[in-house]
């Protein structure tokens, strides 16, 4: 060992308080950790979820809004045709 | 990489549980301890920082993962000299949400007469540092760490480490030295 090495060894540090350890324990019961590693990702997947939801709904809203009545004189034109009266039906559905 | 010593205490520690902190205090808390002081060269600021740092692991625990990380012990001291480095920045600890008490922190007549004038003169020599340098003599020869340990403990690349270790001990050598004659050498 050098004077060098010999001088640093001749600075020790002080040992902590015996209450240290305690006080510690002490804060740290009081900030018990949050695991919330898996309830973050179960919030991306809600929060995807729903997005998806909306998509969904909108989607469904943007083609019942449009089907609904086509729908309707598919079947009647149907109705019409099963019945014999398709010409009326034609005759009154071109005069609308 | 080597398995970690403290990774037993993992378990209970995700858990919440209090007596694996313990536990692991019995085992670093003098050591991060002693680093915080050598870095600061105060004892209240040196228990300031090792509360803060189990803290800060006791909040990280639950997200730890074990593959590819540094050892617990690395990342203690790896975060006290964060902490230490970081020191001038930070005005109020973040854990307290309470008055503290008034203890008297001070090492005391009796402590600082123990202190040889040797040693008093190293940790002087020691704060003049910069803190980077300083680091890197404290993990090297007062926590007797590896080049590529204090290296990790640092967060850097061996080669800056080295340097900066390099650095350190030349210049207090430099200081020490020229005071020779006046100190019991």
């Amino acid at each position: 060992m050098t004077d060098f090495d010999k001088l640093l060894a001749e600075n020790i540090a002080p040992a902590p308080r015996a209450s240290l350890a305690t006080e510690i324990l002490a804060t740290a019961e009081k900030h018990v950790p949050a695991n919330d590693e898996a309830p973050r990702q179960k919030r991306w997947w809600a929060v995807g979820s729903l997005a998806a939801m909306a998509m969904i709904s909108a989607f469904l809203v943007f083609q019942l809004g449009s089907s609904p009545l086509d729908t309707e004189a598919e079947h009647w034109e149907i109705v019409a045709d099963n019945s014999g009266f398709s010409d009326l039906y034609a005759w009154v559905e071109d005069d609308s | 990489m080597a398995r970690d010593p403290d990774i037993d205490l993992l378990p209970a520690l995700q858990a919440g549980e209090p007596a694996a902190l313990k536990s692991l205090m019995d085992r670093h808390l003098s050591r991060i301890h002693a680093l915080a002081w050598y870095m600061s060269g105060d004892r209240t600021l040196a228990e300031d920082v090792a509360q803060e740092t189990f803290l800060r692991f006791w909040q990280t625990a639950p997200s730890w993962d074990q593959a590819g990380k540094a050892t617990i012990l690395t990342w203690l001291r790896r975060v006290a000299t964060r902490i230490c480095i970081d020191e001038k920045r930070r005005k109020t600890p973040i854990y307290t949400d309470q008055v503290p008490e008034q203890v008297n922190h001070s090492a005391g007549p009796y402590l600082e007469l123990a202190r040889s004038e040797n040693a008093v003169a190293v940790q002087t020599a020691m704060m003049r540092l910069p803190e980077r340098q300083r680091a890197a003599l404290v993990l090297s020869f007062y926590q007797q760490l590896s080049q590529a340990e204090g290296a990790s403990a640092m967060g850097i690349k061996e080669k800056a480490y080295e340097s900066l270790l390099f650095r350190a001990k030349a210049k207090l050598k430099s200081e020490l030295m020229t005071k020779k004659e006046s100190l019991a050498l």
